[in-house]
């Protein structure tokens, strides 16, 4: 396995995923790490390179799982310092402050669909989840975007 | 969401990168810890430590994966380091034991302050196997509370804050390599002395 290549390809689409669900630079650094360890520790055959990400996803929102579960994390850095650390524009601040402020099953399930492209039916297979909850969990995400969006443009 | 919403959602997350020495730190740490094997005894600390909180949590069921733990092996697998370790003072090992759980708490995998050569990985294999046949280090590893107490890095330091073995830039000694061994076993056999450990193994035990 070539971690180097592998940590190139696809530690930046981790590094979204893993940050919106932690919330805390250190934690998902770790997380990732924990992901790279498991990938060369299993060795695992990937038929292209599709399964490749999905199967490095599943390994890192499993580890969040671990951390958010059973594990004390660093300190949570508050949303709106975590939002302008992230980005610099203002709408898309908006945007990330948003989906900081879901639960962080949630917010899986909304970087999963909107921004790395899968459907329900894949953020079921990689999450290990139902498809009903993958859509219940679209569905909230969805009404709490609206309602924002309402609040900041309606005013 | 709308589908202006959701392009918005993708656009300011394609925004988002890592810092940029994330992607080299995390390939020189994977390294190290893989070839270092500390990866393998942190997912051992993980396994247990989940167990027990899994078992506080949701009071007692069987423990199946910590049963995955060497077959209810322990660690310390030579009689010669199970002797020694037993010579460690309640008091140290209660020491070592808090260090281990903050290093839990923080979630600090150990760090080195670089990679091992290829001449000290070979000699750490031949010490590793002396090591187990009774020959220990001189001293015991030298440790600071933090890493900014740290006066010479042209020594062997462990900060237990960062939980990192601070390298000397020139290779390591053999003592130096016998000091590291000797510390991962002692927080091996510290950790397995805990009750609750103690007490997860006995009851995976009776469940087979």
């Amino acid at each position: 396995m070539d971690l180097e290549a592998a940590v190139r390809k696809h530690s930046e689409m981790l590094y979204r995923i893993c940050i919106v669900i932690l919330g805390s630079e250190q934690d998902t650094q770790d997380a990732i790490q924990e992901t790279f360890c498991k990938y060369l520790e299993k060795k695992p055959k990937f038929v292209d390179g599709e399964h490749e990400k999905a199967w490095l996803i599943k390994v890192a929102t499993n580890h969040c799982r671990d951390i958010q579960r059973f594990r004390f994390r660093h300190p949570k850095v508050p949303i709106e310092e975590l939002a302008g650390t992230l980005v610099s524009q203002q709408e898309d601040r908006e945007a990330v402050r948003e989906l900081l402020q879901m639960p962080p099953k949630q917010r899986a399930v909304m970087v999963l669909h909107y921004v790395e492209g899968y459907q329900v039916k894949e953020i079921a297979g990689i999450l290990g989840i139902t498809e009903h909850a993958v859509k219940k969990r679209l569905q909230r995400g969805r009404e709490q975007f609206r309602t924002a969006w309402k609040e900041e443009y309606c005013r | 969401m709308s589908e202006m919403n959701g392009g918005q959602l993708r656009h300011a997350m394609k925004q988002v990168h890592m810092k940029e020495n994330m992607q080299e730190e995390i390939i020189m740490n994977v390294r190290t810890q893989m070839a270092d094997g500390t990866y393998r005894r942190n997912s051992f600390k993980r396994m247990a430590m989940s167990a027990a909180a899994f078992m506080l949590v949701f009071g007692a069921v069987s423990i199946p994966v910590y049963a995955g733990y060497q077959g209810f092996r322990s660690a310390i697998t030579s009689d010669k380091v199970l002797a020694r370790m037993q010579e460690i003072p309640k008091d140290e090992q209660q020491d070592i034991y808090n260090m281990v759980q903050y290093e839990q708490r923080s979630l600090h995998a150990d760090q080195f302050s670089r990679e091992y050569t290829e001449k000290e990985m070979s000699r750490r294999k031949v010490l590793q196997q002396e090591y187990e046949n009774g020959r220990f280090p001189e001293n015991t590893l030298t440790m600071v509370e933090n890493a900014g107490q740290i006066q010479d890095y042209g020594e062997l330091v462990y900060a237990k804050d960062t939980s990192c073995f601070y390298l000397p830039e020139r290779e390591l000694t053999d003592e130096e390599i016998l000091q590291i061994l000797d510390f991962n076993s002692i927080r091996e056999y510290v950790l397995e002395q805990n009750p609750e450990v103690q007490r997860l193994k006995e009851e995976a035990i009776r469940g087979e």
